[in-house]
């Protein structure tokens, strides 16, 4: 059986701030599709990327409620792609920089992250074929 | 050797990088080592034929020079509107390079 081939990315930045989220997700969606294991590792702004309390809100400028606004949350992109990874054979370990979050209190995120140390960073780049870090604009 | 792709993702109009990492890349294909520039978000514009960009150059000296699909429908930049030379394609290509070990430049 051929093995499955493991692809790290490193993201820096917040939500809601900058087309890097997008990108990212893209590029981590693309990877599952393809049955790659997707190790994360979120730091500085980017471990608040699948805080759980995230919610959306309407648009009073438009005139649209919070259903007709469907305003997008980054949670809900990751918690959709780590749902759908063992239907293509893939596996999504999403870690979050420890330190970072504790600065943000963002502790609370949604079920599948776990708190790590830039050392899991090192462990997870050495035990994968490919790292890419996206860093901030 | 292993391929460099550089995912390029300013536009060329309000940094000066754009056009070093074009350089760059003319400089690594001279070297022999195959180099592809993915545009990616605001870098989509340096496609434009009537851009400001040195990817004009790159592409001559034989530097392979993509677009992101979704960067360009984003900012309604056609197709046709592209320079000779670049081609459109998808985040995919980025993953692709990842798994076949390219050395992946993040701009």
């Amino acid at each position: 059986m051929k093995h499955p081939k493991t692809l790290t990315f490193v993201l820096m930045d917040a939500p809601f701030e900058s087309s890097r989220t997008a990108t990212a997700l893209r590029m981590i969606d693309a990877s599952i599709q393809r049955g790659f294991n997707v190790n994360v590792f979120a730091y500085e702004g980017a471990v608040m990327l699948p805080f759980r309390h995230q919610q959306p809100h309407p648009n009073l400028v438009h005139g649209r409620d919070v259903g007709e606004e469907d305003h997008p949350l980054p949670r809900e992109w990751i918690a959709g792609m780590m749902a759908m990874a063992p239907d293509r054979g893939a596996a999504v370990n999403w870690v979050n920089c420890g330190l970072c979050v504790d600065e943000r209190g963002g502790a609370d995120s949604i079920e599948g992250v776990q708190r790590g140390t830039p050392a899991d960073l090192w462990k997870l780049a050495t035990a994968s074929d490919n790292t890419l870090v996206v860093p901030t604009a | 050797m292993r391929e460099l792709l550089i995912v390029e993702t300013r536009d060329a109009a309000d940094h000066k990088d754009p056009e070093r990492m074009a350089d760059l890349a003319i400089g690594t294909s001279k070297a022999g080592i195959p180099t592809t520039i993915f545009l990616a978000e605001n870098g989509a514009f340096n496609a434009r034929a009537n851009g400001e960009s040195r990817l004009g150059a790159a592409v001559s000296k034989g530097v392979r020079v993509a677009v992101d699909r979704f960067a360009l429908t984003e900012r309604a930049i056609d197709e046709a509107a592209l320079m000779d030379g670049i081609s459109v394609g998808d985040i995919d290509l980025v993953v692709d390079r990842l798994a076949d070990g390219a050395c992946v430049m993040w701009r």
